[in-house]
């Protein structure tokens, strides 16, 4: 059942390299952007190796569970909404930034407010699916685009406007200090493993994770890619002028054979899968964190109908987001990600050194009860 | 010896075990068989009667006829009454009566699930014929038969089969309750049957296999599945089932492994096909033309330079179209059916493309939809994949190629939640080992 956190591990990974983080990478590639992408996945592994070893010692509980556990209901409750808002944030980021894309590349003349409340409410719609139900759409969208993921990639590096020379130039530059920004875009790559906090519940009682230093190498592998593809194809200057680096990159590839001749629309198709599928398990997760500070809560990963309650906050999410993404420019969005992602990055390192310090009191608990 | 088998074999609905007792001489016989298996005119003619006329001692009939002889080994009992024996005990000596009788020429030919090396019949309408095919292929005592009936006035005898020490107890539990929570007055078809026991009204896909084919049904007793079959109708019920059942043809284990492997594939592609082609259509047509190659767009768009109204209405006239054509062949009499095909598919076709009312693409593209919906091999799901290309079709009309991916994700959704009697109806199984155990198995803490 290791597969399951390999999904959940990925599709935080591929579905961010495909969208701004690339933009914030790129950026900064005179700077401190490639020490941190070199420095990242050390740090990510680190932190992947603290939450995983502290979540098998609490089998079968999520988040909810273990804050629940140690600390007083009030002090869960508001270390839950916390979460909540900060993985909501980031799902709607990701569909956001996909309404904007397909406005721009493959609708222009759609209204781009329609097409976000049709991402919205397809989202919500399968965010209120039980925990179960979200980890199968999870497995069979991954396995449907993973396929097509490394297709683009491989014809994306077998490019014949691939210049070396240029990726040479950016990758001297690594004697640079890392600035703050690279560095949260770099190591949120890495951050697939906080979605187990919730996924945990559904994990058999026995489990363990496998191979999980495989994982950061994996993922590293693919930053490499998503950094240094972009450069080699538009230039060390011209990378900086696109947004959504990765559209204008596999729009310049070409299908010689194929009946559809650009990579872009190939492209687009796979990424509205998984921004779907990051989105859908972002707020699934919200509403699984927010349905715990409602009282006489019952947690039942595998539930036969979804409770009102999940409808109720899916709704809001709804309200909120499309309410937020009408008063904001997509330059203050820009900038709006930038200070997220290093926000975020505070935040989960405390989360998660914080989960491992409760399970090494766990630990030491049962010792002394042994002992006694 | 009744005692004993009682043990051996699970308790069934159709196994007969008699205890016979003369009035007269006070002598007794046990009589144990499985009605579906023997020909009972031939256990009256050769047992029954003559030990109630009592012309002369029964234990000489026994002795005298070469149809019975004398069983040593209570080990061999399961397998002689499996096979359509029936056993008799008479003054403590038994004796096994060689009354089998195979039904397979009453079985009709199958009509819709038809393969070309498999077996060719069908259960019947005829209850216990369909029982009797389905012990001769399912050996086992621990296949169990009950029977109820349902619908207040019809009365209907419904027979649920499964092997004892396979089938899941929760979902038998659970189809049990389900059965005697219906509440109907005349029940006719296993349809009816099917629609009362999905767990929602409206409900997408189909949560229970119908089938007519006897190596299906046994094969589905062996995985643990539970079996309905309902008298006068010539199909059976098998849940619980997943989505993958439906696409796998019985021949898949009758043929070649390769071949069959790239069928499978093949039916996932006409899958895809026949729901979400008519809306990739209009997505590409009437939005983004230049998705495909400049050479392929030109001939797209020219072919519909003659047609006067926009994509989607073509498509609707044809969809129509094609619908009509199908229910039509399905309901008039069967020597006019091939003619009707005939005139419309072929002549309206031609026809209505030269007139420039529908694009030529758009005759391709209905005539592959119509024919990939054929390749999937169950009928139940043939139909309800037949709905499904609607929904797609007016969500790409308003938000073209990104409709369409939306609404083949909202697919997805919607099979992986749903669920066959407590079974995951949409997922891939993959590398399972019980030592590891199963996801949603640590349950509600």
């Amino acid at each position: 059942m290791n597969r399951y956190f390999f999904y959940n591990y990925f599709i935080v990974c591929f579905t961010n390299l495909m969208l701004l983080i690339p933009y914030f990478l790129t950026s900064d590639r005179y700077g401190g952007a490639v020490i941190s992408i070199a420095l990242s996945p050390i740090f990510g592994y680190i932190f992947l190796y603290m939450f995983t070893s502290s979540l098998s010692k609490f089998p079968g509980k999520g988040l909810p569970e273990i804050f629940s556990l140690f600390y007083p209901k009030w002090i869960v409750n508001i270390v839950m909404v916390y979460k909540a808002i900060l993985i909501g944030i980031a799902g709607a980021l990701v569909i956001s930034t996909y309404a904007v894309i397909i406005t721009s590349f493959l609708n222009p003349n759609a209204n781009q407010y329609v097409m976000l409340m049709l991402l919205l409410l397809i989202c919500a719609y399968a965010a209120t699916r039980s925990t179960v139900s979200i980890a199968f759409i999870l497995e069979i969208s991954l396995v449907l685009s993973l396929p097509v993921i490394a297709f683009v990639m491989y014809k994306t590096i077998k490019n014949p406007l691939m210049d070396w020379d240029a990726i040479h130039v950016i990758a001297n530059h690594v004697d640079h200090m890392p600035t703050l920004l690279s560095f949260a875009c770099a190591t949120f790559v890495f951050t697939g493993y906080l979605n187990m906090g919730l996924f945990n519940r559904i994990l058999p009682p026995n489990f363990k994770f496998k191979y999980i230093w495989l994982y950061p190498i994996i993922a590293f592998v693919v930053l490499l890619i998503t950094f240094f593809v972009p450069i080699g194809i538009h230039g060390t200057e011209t990378v900086a002028h696109y947004i959504f680096l990765w559209s204008a990159t596999a729009d310049s590839t070409r299908m010689m054979y194929g009946f559809i001749e650009r990579m872009l629309f190939v492209f687009l198709i796979v990424l509205i899968n998984l921004s779907l599928t990051f989105t859908m398990v972002g707020w699934h997760m919200v509403i699984e964190y927010i349905r715990t500070i409602i009282p006489n809560n019952v947690v039942n990963p595998d539930e036969k109908k979804a409770p009102i309650r999940n409808y109720i906050i899916a709704g809001s999410i709804i309200i909120i987001t499309f309410v937020i993404m009408l008063r904001v420019k997509d330059g203050q969005m820009l900038k709006f990600s930038s200070y997220f992602l290093i926000f975020r990055l505070f935040s989960e390192t405390l989360t998660t050194t914080w989960i491992f310090i409760l399970s090494r009191k766990k630990v030491r608990k049962y010792e002394k009860e042994a002992a006694s | 010896m009744l005692e004993r088998l009682k043990v051996i074999l699970s308790p069934s609905e159709d196994l007969i075990q008699k205890e016979l007792k003369h009035p007269i001489n006070k002598q007794t016989i046990e009589l144990a068989f499985y009605l579906p298996l023997v020909d009972e005119a031939k256990v009256h003619k050769f047992i029954t009667v003559p030990f109630s006329k009592n012309e002369y001692p029964i234990s000489s009939l026994f002795q005298s006829n070469s149809n019975f002889y004398i069983v040593e080994d209570p080990a061999s009992w399961v397998d002689l009454i499996l096979r359509g024996q029936a056993l008799i005990e008479h003054q403590n000596v038994i004796y096994a009566f060689d009354a089998m009788h195979y039904k397979y020429n009453d079985a009709p030919v199958t009509q819709v699930e038809s393969t070309i090396r498999g077996p060719q019949h069908s259960i019947s309408e005829d209850p216990i014929i369909a029982l009797n095919l389905i012990r001769n292929s399912y050996m086992s005592p621990e296949l169990t038969i009950d029977q109820t009936q349902v619908g207040t006035i019809s009365q209907t005898s419904l027979y649920i089969l499964y092997d004892q020490r396979k089938a899941n107890q929760d979902t038998l539990k659970l189809v049990m309750n389900k059965i005697e929570a219906i509440h109907l007055d005349l029940i006719n078809s296993t349809g009816e049957l099917e629609r009362l026991l999905s767990s929602k009204k409206y409900q997408l896909f189909p949560t229970l296999l119908m089938t007519e084919r006897v190596d299906r049904i046994s094969r589905a007793l062996s995985l643990g599945k539970i079996v309905l079959i309902l008298k006068g109708s010539q199909y059976a019920l098998i849940l619980p089932v997943t989505f993958f059942d439906f696409i796998h043809a019985v021949e898949d284990h009758y043929e070649s492994f390769w071949m069959t492997r790239l069928l499978i594939v093949v039916r996932y592609i006409a899958l895809f096909i026949t729901v979400s082609l008519p809306g990739l259509y209009i997505a590409v047509l009437s939005y983004n033309p230049e998705i495909f190659r400049l050479q392929l767009a030109f001939s797209l768009v020219a072919s519909r330079s003659v047609v006067p109204y926009p994509s989607f209405i073509e498509v609707f006239i044809m969809l129509v179209m094609i619908e009509m054509l199908l229910e039509s062949s399905i309901r008039i009499p069967r020597f006019i059916g091939p003619a009707s095909t005939t005139v419309g598919g072929l002549i309206l076709g031609s026809a209505i493309q030269q007139a420039g009312l529908v694009s030529s693409v758009m005759i391709i593209v209905t005539s592959l939809m119509a024919i990939s919906n054929f390749v999937l091999p169950v009928y139940s799901m043939t139909l309800a994949v037949r709905f499904l290309k609607y929904p797609i079709i007016i969500i790409a009309i308003f938000f073209g190629l990104s409709g369409v991916c939306v609404g083949l994700y909202f697919y997805i959704v919607y099979l992986c939640n749903m669920r066959s009697f407590g079974e995951y109806y949409f997922r891939l199984r993959g590398k399972f080992t019980p030592q590891e155990g199963d996801i949603g198995q640590a349950g509600a803490r």
